[in-house]
């Protein structure tokens, strides 16, 4: 938690650069980790007001002031915050607006706004506030309450801005300043939001109206009838995820990619993915105007030149030579790639696998060709293993719940269906050797035992914007053969699957969270009729089974029913990490379905799931929210 | 109806024992100067005081600076490293600290408080006082450089006693 003032006035005059660095100081000795210099604007925007606000260095504070970083620790020791944090710098552009022409200017797309990390808004008569409150892109309205207000606070705006996500900022260096009449509005307000959408910012002129975090929280708790809690959010909390929120925006293009020039020099390593930065990516940070205290390793810092993302340059750039730009992490919508397999099969020959690939303007990627190619195929592949897990994985433990492990024939059943998971997994791998992804992908639909199920292919795939062409027949014809044969190679050849399935784990994720829905459509009537599986499975597979397998198999039920079905998943595929988390929550949606004794527990680690940052998401995927709902409609329709 | 008029024997359970707050604040003199320099006043518990006062008054009204003026009390002021300790009624407390918070000026001089510590005990507050005044010290040598006197390190051995003797 670090508190943040984000209203230190800036003007261009010389003694005011002076004033501005001793509040600085003053700021960062009270214990602020962050501050924004706040440049005021009246009248009509112009290029001349492009963010030009010099930020401060650290080594310029320390000459004024030697003492400042043992100072600075000592706060921030009482207050509680981490040390290594480094002191932020901010730029805030406030607009005063008095005209809905005015207005006007404070849309998304302005480029002198995006100069800027923080845009306010100043409302000077009604119509101004109403659509500073309803429409602006700003973050922030910060309304003057020293003077009388010259229009009336409505609650529905307020609540629009609320919704909206836009903070209000409450000055405290008027109460400081004895300018009491503002207290009855700022009540108001306090109260409309309850406290939710509110800042507390010093717009210190001098270094003496600007006080410590934890003062600022009581005096305004107790003038403005906050909770003490809700008054420190207002210092702390909201201001970091207003920055949050704002730099986002100024950063990412949709706020959710980010593009960062790539030196000529360097290369796409899928050993060592690019996503790996973003695990350390600071979201407050501001690039530059971070100033470390002591020589702690800097979390990642955005670049200042780095802009969102203009597509007509990249466009020409990739057309032009094929790399420079890399995408934050290749999740942009995919064009619809036609994949195209003409199926030649015998046995486990190699199939060959054409993809055509729509060169879509939105994938960039820095890698060569067959990097670029082989794309879909892992999406296509995590997708499809992926549903297969999940019925497996279920099916399993159902037999195991329903029966008990002392039954033999139970056990029989789903020792039947475990060793078909087996299959499965060298059949995957099997492939994996054969260097063909996309047939990794379609085998394991019919191996799974259930022929009907090839039908719903087509159904399947066809949403998925993959627009894919199997042979339906020659599949089906070779079913039984393909189920068996590569088992011989299950053992040795899982591990590439493993390996090679994470290398493409980031760039499947999202895609696997669109495609889940039509996905689970196709999966309905098998699921009906579970019994119908079993059976195609067993009959075939119970002939030929290993009996070391069985063994193995046995052990593993047990440990089933009292672990939960991600286990089951992991130790069937345990080099399969990646499709194996994909699946964990398809699972449980399914679980809903077949074990309701165990919905609670899924339930509860449904709603644990949280939603995280764009970049966090890829890293720990989560399923895809209506999955479970719609799990637990078919649970009540049964 | 009778329970009503029924006499109760007093109880002392019901009495709530009297609790004051300890509030250790660091005061930062004449914060628009230039940083290096020395202080224009040397604080003692009577300006502090009369600036806490000055503060209350025009801000909560006399009833409620009457009402505090029982338990409000400077404890403790060491002049070098600009802390001191101030004690006030728990119930009075958020109301004080916010007074203390507008405060402007002590005597002539431009000045606000900060607050480092607050605890319900003298001895919670004596640790944290303590605490505070060394590191505060380390800052001041840092400032003062080679001006700092082996007076000033007397000086401030005694200040560390008295914070060591302090009762309620």
């Amino acid at each position: 938690m670090g508190f943040f003032d984000l209203n230190i006035p800036y003007e261009t005059s010389l003694p005011s650069k002076a004033t501005r660095m001793k509040l600085v100081i003053k700021a960062m000795e009270l214990g602020y980790s962050g501050v924004a210099y706040n440049r005021t604007m009246r009248g009509v925007m112009s290029d001349h007001d492009r963010c030009s606000i010099p930020l401060l260095s650290f080594s310029s504070l320390l000459s004024l002031v030697p003492s400042l970083a043992s100072s600075v620790s000592f706060h921030r020791e009482l207050l509680g915050v981490s040390q290594n944090t480094p002191f932020r710098q901010y730029t805030r552009l406030t607009v005063c607006v008095d005209s809905p022409a005015q207005a006007q200017v404070l849309n998304s797309g302005n480029p002198i706004l995006k100069s800027y990390d923080v845009v306010a808004v100043k409302p000077t008569n009604q119509v101004a506030f109403d659509h500073a409150c309803e429409k602006s892109e700003v973050d922030i309205i910060a309304i003057d309450f020293s003077e009388k207000l010259p229009f009336r606070l409505k609650m529905s705006m307020v609540k629009a801005a609320v919704e909206r996500g836009v903070y209000f900022e409450i000055i405290y260096s008027d109460l400081i300043a004895e300018r009491r009449q503002m207290i009855p509005n700022a009540k108001l307000l306090v109260d409309w939001t309850r406290g939710k959408n509110l800042i507390f910012s010093s717009a210190a002129s001098s270094v003496n109206e600007i006080r410590g975090p934890y003062d600022v929280a009581n005096l305004l708790s107790m003038l403005l009838g906050l909770s003490m809690e809700r008054a420190k959010a207002a210092i702390s909390k909201n201001c970091r995820n207003l920055l949050t929120n704002s730099l986002r925006k100024r950063y990412f293009y949709k706020e959710a990619i980010r593009v960062e020039p790539l030196s000529s020099g360097q290369t796409f390593d899928s050993n060592n993915p690019f996503s790996m930065d973003w695990l350390m990516w600071d979201p407050i940070s501001s690039g530059e105007g971070d100033l470390q205290l002591d020589d702690v390793p800097v979390a990642v810092k955005a670049s200042k030149t780095m802009k969102a993302i203009d597509f007509d340059s990249i466009i020409d750039s990739t057309s032009s030579h094929g790399g420079g730009f890399l995408m934050g992490s290749k999740f942009l919508e995919l064009t619809p790639a036609s994949v195209e397999v003409p199926e030649k099969l015998d046995g486990d020959h190699p199939l060959t696998c054409h993809i055509s690939e729509a060169p879509s303007q939105h994938q960039i990627s820095g890698s060569e060709n067959s990097q670029e190619a082989r794309l879909p195929d892992a999406e296509a592949a995590a997708i499809h293993s992926d549903e297969i897990w999940r019925a497996t994985s279920t099916d399993g433990k159902e037999a195991a719940i329903l029966d008990g492990l002392e039954n033999s024939v139970s056990l029989a059943k789903t020792e039947g269906h475990d060793s078909s998971l087996q299959h499965i997994s060298s059949s995957l791998s099997n492939s994996q050797n054969d260097d063909s992804v996309y047939r990794k992908s379609v085998m394991p639909i019919e191996v799974s035992g259930n022929t009907d199920f090839l039908s719903q292919i087509d159904k399947c795939m066809k949403p998925q914007g993959f627009d894919a062409e199997v042979d339906t027949t020659s599949v089906v014809d070779q079913d039984v053969e393909v189920i068996l044969e590569p088992q011989k190679d299950a053992q040795a050849c899982t591990n590439h699957s493993g390996t090679e399935l994470m290398e493409y784990e980031n760039n499947s994720v999202s895609v696997e969270h669109k495609l889940s829905l039509p996905l689970s459509s196709s999966v309905i009537p098998r699921d009906a009729s579970p019994t119908a599986n079993y059976s195609s499975t067993e009959d075939v597979q119970m002939k030929e089974l290993d009996q070391r397998e069985v063994n193995r198999d046995i052990i593993l039920l047990s440990d089933e029913d009292v672990k939960d079905d991600s286990q089951v998943a992991s130790f069937l595929t345990f080099e399969e990490q990646s499709s194996q988390e994909q699946n964990h929550g398809k699972a449980q949606g399914n679980n809903l379905t077949s074990v309701p004794s165990s919905s609670g527990r899924t339930k509860a680690k449904l709603k644990k799931t949280t939603v995280l940052l764009p970049f966090k998401r890829l890293l720990h995927p989560i399923a895809f929210k209506k999955k479970g709902k719609r799990s637990e409609h078919r649970r009540m329709l049964a | 109806m009778h329970m009503l008029f029924e006499h109760k024997p007093f109880r002392w359970s019901i009495m709530v024992a009297f609790k004051n707050r300890y509030m250790v604040m660091e005061v930062f003199l004449d914060p628009n100067r230039d940083i290096k320099g020395d202080d224009s006043i040397i604080i003692t518990p009577f300006n502090l005081m009369k600036a806490i006062k000055d503060s209350i008054l025009p801000n909560f009204g006399e009833c409620f600076l009457a009402s505090s003026l029982g338990s409000l009390q400077v404890k403790y002021v060491n002049p070098i490293t600009k802390i001191c300790i101030i004690r006030v009624s728990k119930e009075n407390h958020q109301k004080v600290w916010s007074a203390i918070t507008m405060v402007r000026k002590i005597g002539n001089c431009p000045a606000f408080f900060n607050l480092l510590d607050l605890s319900g005990s003298i001895r919670a507050c004596r640790v944290a006082a303590l605490k505070c005044d060394e590191k505060k010290f380390e800052h001041y040598k840092l400032m003062a450089g080679d001006r700092l006197s082996t007076d000033d390190s007397q000086r401030m051995q005694n200040y560390l006693e008295k914070i060591k003797l302090l009762e309620n």
